[in-house]
């Protein structure tokens, strides 16, 4: 009896506290504070130049923080009304491609998920070819498609051609596929047509995908680039990238603060939706790995 | 239209044992959803094929011919194609592209092990913060990441010359030394791409059955026996999947030279991309860009399917 | 069931409307004139110095303002932008009825890509044209451009206050290479940390353009045979200029990474620097962004090769206004170019005052229109600028971009030390030959 509770004690028995762990433990913190710092570093740079007057950014001697906290940056950027304009655009744009390709994209999902219809696999391949052709294979025929089609210099040029992605398709269908299909039979018996069940089964269920996916496209049109600078013409147009990259060759090229301070400000919108959605975003990486 | 489902009864009543109508009734069966389907594709279909599957196609004519927007495009055959082939700056390219995916696959690929191997290692508050942390990155643009690294690697005032001045380094031309300035790209590429590496090897790590390791404790296992015969092996898809995206992505990348060296100094961070995409700015005629666009595509497909092939069957089957 | 499918093809219908709607808030089409009557013309003018970016958007309020038949909209392009907007462009069928245009003209010529003048404008305006400025414009017998100008693009500047804190002559600049070494070996020494002694081109690009005149200087004759045939850079005159941008690098003399780009005075304004090697426009920048430097600056001719015999250093370049082939509105442009820059001298003589008297006229009357104004007095640059540098400076040549710049690559990386002259030249070559063989040189070579 005594043998047996000594040998239950022992399994019970927290372990040591010996050096060796206490070294572990110690390594484990180093290493981890290193990868916060260098992901974080560059940012929080980014941060604290905001506040620099021009000639403090670049500067010999090196100065870390500036002289004086210069929140004249920040203001001057947001009584900038091309900005403040081109941060509008570019959000309406944003929650239009979102939503787009969300629709679209789940509509396409959950046909090749549930539906089953002539061509469903010669069609599904032709989708998931479409993910393996490079973007610059067809970046420069495709602009002169939008360019026929008279959409050039506008918001329909930086919605409607990208809505479709086959990878976002490939997504939500995993995750339709993971729907157990009692419930679907559930609902059947109770008369409701494939249409129905989509609207009231499966879009309630798609929150989590919705929101990595939605966040990933949202940050897609946010961050976007090279297919503006092609497309978009007009100053008034322009998405915050373009924005930013006109102003670092012009005014920002000597006006480093105000350029850094813009930078903050046009990254603040996404990294807060980012952190309001994190939990999500984070959990369900996953998805995105697996095949 | 309503959608019907033969009802049992109904399908009695058709009880005929001839084998063409039971095909037809299991295609319609097969088929049956086969209006809704169209109808829920028709948006996607109709973007893909406008915006990609046609552009595709279009390319691939356009690349037989020359043309320069103020005349009639002109056939001259396979000349782009040669053209190319025979361009030493485009092999030239090709090579930095390659050299580019050597400087940031891998180490992102062990970073993120390591930073994953931690992650699985410390407190949930912990690991939460790392995680948060290492994908923040992600969230920021290429154009800003540029200007952020562009301040840093400034040869006179920026932040890494005066760090290294502090031990009594010269001065490095980060951005202006043609020895330098790939990997001086290099490091924001994978800063930015870091996130969602090693996020998704968190996520398969975390699923790796922990009675494999507790097994292998019990046999006297270390760390490193542990990781070389369990983990690894159990990783192997995910390993692979991110080599063979890591590889596509870090070959096309476009945006980091584009903003931070256009190509230079001395084409050192000319990434195949960036030469198409100077091409098409530059040339009379878009039938080369086009051409070397349409040969990228085949070196990818090439490379990532002898990736997949070579490292599937060198594991060992666990 | 009947309203779900309905929802979605209501939802779809509505979805391409917007899409059209939105498509249709696109910039305003401009063809045609409108119901007034009034034409709608689009011009795109490059980012200069601020002053000449000031007049560009005066010039076309002015002439908006001055009749009511044609409404110019002007949109300014920063330079690293340019090329990809204007591909864009014209890939769309939408390039800018009139813009402005730097260089040879020849390749644009030969693509169809631009209105011939004589139809929009008046013969007498083209026939005002100085010699200097002809080549640019012209190509058998039509014009293709209006030239605005012509400038050095390669002077030395310097900064008066850091020669005589280094004991050198503030009012002399070094007219040879050797002087320059010897100052700079001078210079050092005082400088602080941060400051370099000149600012000179330094990557290949840059090199392309700037030194064909330097070329010319320490070989004389540029990278091509004169009948176009063969490349013609494997000599000592090359070689020499290779090697005394490699002792300015090797020598430290200058920044590894460019402070400013070579056509901005920027690292000059903010005292980096010691010399500085730019066009002579530079000038005007610091006269309106660095007033303080503009007594202190010194401007002269770029120091000479050993063997240079009194040849130039530089190049003339220029700035035109051309007119889009495709343009709808060629004789609305025609207007505007004439009333602006071939009229009244009245309307371009800001152009040359505000720009610290920099720039080179083509035109008689706008030449002495310039001469006669009474800040001339007050720019002594302006003289050797204009009486010393421009008459035996070179026009820019005329074979194709790609010869120059594999020449600029040579010359970056010698300097750099990634390449020996040898291997510098020989990969020059053959990249000069590849560009004489695929576009048939010989035969397009200027017959003199």
């Amino acid at each position: 009896m005594a043998v047996v509770a000594q040998e239950v004690a022992a399994i019970h028995r927290r372990p040591q506290r010996t050096t060796s762990w206490w070294l572990y433990a110690v390594g484990k913190a180093v290493v981890g504070a290193i990868f916060i710092v260098a992901s974080l570093f560059p940012l929080l740079w980014l941060v604290i130049a905001g506040f620099k007057s021009k000639t403090e950014v670049i500067s010999t001697p090196f100065q870390f923080f500036p002289e004086v906290w210069k929140w004249e940056n920040y203001a001057q950027i947001l009584g900038d009304p091309t900005f403040l304009l081109t941060m509008g655009w570019t959000f309406l744009g944003a929650v239009l491609f979102t939503v787009l390709s969300l629709t679209v994209n789940s509509l396409a999902a959950y046909a090749f998920a549930r539906l089953d219809f002539r061509f469903k696999r010669t069609l599904w391949t032709i989708v998931i070819t479409t993910m393996f052709i490079p973007g610059m294979t067809i970046l420069l025929t495709s602009f002169i498609v939008v360019t026929d089609l008279g959409m050039l210099d506008s918001l329909a040029v930086l919605v409607i051609p990208g809505a479709a992605t086959a990878a976002m398709i490939f997504f939500i269908r995993q995750f339709y596929l993971s729907i157990p299909s009692s419930l679907e039979e559930a609902a059947m018996l109770d008369g409701c047509g494939r249409l129905r069940i989509f609207f009231f089964l499966f879009l309630p269920l798609s929150k989590p995908p919705f929101v990595v996916m939605g966040i990933t496209a949202f940050l897609a049109y946010w961050n976007s680039y090279v297919w503006p600078i092609l497309t978009i013409t007009s100053p008034d147009k322009f998405v915050v990238q373009q924005f930013l990259a006109t102003f670092r060759t012009g005014r920002g090229s000597s006006e480093l603060g105000l350029l850094m301070a813009g930078s903050v400000l046009a990254a603040a919108p996404v990294i807060i939706l980012f952190l309001i959605f994190q939990r999500q975003i984070i959990g369900n990486i996953k998805m995105a790995g697996l095949k | 239209m309503t959608v019907t489902h033969p009802t049992m009864t109904e399908t009695e009543a058709l009880v005929v044992p001839d084998a063409r109508n039971a095909r037809r009734r299991h295609r319609r069966y097969l088929y049956r959803d086969g209006k809704i389907a169209y109808w829920l594709l028709l948006p996607a279909v109709v973007l893909l094929g406008i915006f990609v599957i046609w552009p595709a196609l279009y390319a691939a004519y356009l690349s037989f011919h020359d043309w320069s927007f103020y005349k009639a495009p002109e056939f001259v055959g396979w000349r782009n194609y040669t053209n190319v082939l025979t361009d030493p700056l485009f092999w030239a390219a090709i090579g930095r592209g390659f050299v580019f995916v050597a400087m940031t696959v891998p180490p992102m690929l062990l970073l993120a092990f390591g930073f994953s191997s931690l992650v699985v290692a410390v407190a949930r508050r912990f690991a939460g913060a790392l995680k948060v942390s290492i994908y923040l990155p992600t969230i920021i643009s290429t154009v800003i990441t540029s200007i952020i690294f562009v301040v840093i690697y400034d040869y006179s005032g920026g932040l890494l010359n005066a760090f290294l001045g502090l031990f009594g380094i010269d001065p490095v031309a980060w951005l202006g030394d043609p020895k330098w300035a790939l990997l001086a790209i290099a490091i924001p590429a994978i800063w930015l791409g870091m996130g969602l590496t090693s996020l998704i090897m968190v996520a398969a790590m975390i699923d790796i059955p922990t009675e494999y390791y507790e097994a292998a404790a019990m046999e006297g296992a270390n760390w490193w026996q542990k990781t070389f015969f369990i983990t690894i092996p159990q990783m192997k898809n995910i390993i692979l999947y991110l080599l063979v995206t890591g590889f596509v992505a870090a070959i096309q990348q476009l945006d980091l030279p584009l903003v931070m060296t256009q190509g230079g100094p001395l084409d050192s961070t000319t990434l195949p991309n960036l030469f198409i995409f100077n091409h098409f700015t530059n040339d009379v005629n878009v039938g080369y860009s086009i051409a070397a666009a349409l040969l990228l595509f085949v070196v990818l497909g090439t490379v990532s399917a002898l990736i997949f092939r070579f490292v599937n069957s060198e594991r060992l089957v666990d | 069931m009947r309203n779900s499918k309905g929802r979605i093809i209501a939802a779809g219908a509505a979805l391409l409307a917007a899409g059209l709607a939105l498509s249709a808030c696109s910039g305003g089409s401009s063809d045609g004139s409108d119901a007034n009557g009034v034409q709608t013309i689009t011009f795109w003018h490059r980012t200069f110095t601020p002053p000449e970016n000031a007049w560009y958007k005066d010039i076309v309020k002015q002439f908006n303002a001055s009749q009511s038949k044609i409404k110019v909209v002007d949109t300014e392009v920063p330079a690293d932008a340019w090329d990809q907007k204007m591909k864009a462009a014209q890939a769309a069928g939408k390039a800018p009825d009139i813009y402005t245009h730097s260089g040879p003209i020849q390749d644009a010529v030969n693509a169809g890509q631009l209105y011939n003048l004589d139809e929009v404008v008046d013969k007498s305006a083209l026939q005002e044209i100085l010699p200097i400025a002809q080549s640019v414009s012209e190509i058998g017998g039509k014009f293709y451009a209006y030239p605005l100008l012509v400038e050095a693009q390669t002077v030395l500047f310097w900064n008066k206050d850091m020669l005589t804190a280094a004991g050198l002559d503030p009012e002399q600049g070094p007219t040879t290479w050797d002087e320059l070494m010897a100052d700079c070996a001078k210079i050092k020494p005082t400088l602080k940390s941060g400051q370099y002694c000149i600012s000179p081109a330094m990557d290949a690009a840059t090199f392309a353009w700037s030194t064909v005149g330097q070329q010319y200087n320490f070989s004389g004759h540029t990278a091509l045979t004169d009948d176009w045939t063969k490349p013609n850079i494997d000599n000592d005159g090359y070689r020499a200029l290779m090697n005394e941008y490699k002792q300015l690098w090797d020598n430290g003399y200058m920044p590894k990474q460019a402070l400013a780009a070579y056509v901005e005075g920027k690292d000059f304004g903010q005292k980096k620097v010691a010399f500085k090697v730019s066009g002579s426009w530079m000038m005007s920048e610091i006269g309106s962004d660095y007033k303080d430097l503009l007594t202190k600056t010194g401007v002269g001719a770029f120091p000479d090769a050993p063997n240079a015999d009194g040849r130039t250093a530089t190049t003339l370049g220029n700035f035109k206004w051309v007119i889009d082939a495709k343009s709808k509105h060629a004789k609305a442009a025609g207007q505007f170019l004439q009333w602006a820059i071939a009229g009244d001298p009245a309307n371009v003589l800001p152009f040359f005052v505000n720009t610290q008297f920099t720039k080179i006229p083509v035109r008689q009357s706008v030449q002495d229109a310039v001469s006669k104004d009474e800040g001339a007095a007050d720019a002594p640059w302006s003289d050797i600028l204009i009486n010393k540098i421009a008459p035996t400076a070179i026009p820019e040549p005329t074979y194709p971009w790609d010869v120059s710049l594999a020449v600029g690559t040579a010359m970056e990386s010698v300097m750099k030390g990634a390449k020996s002259p040898d291997d510098a030249i020989k990969t020059a070559d053959a990249a000069i030959a590849k560009v004489i063989q695929q576009n048939d040189l010989p035969s397009k070579a200027p017959k003199n």
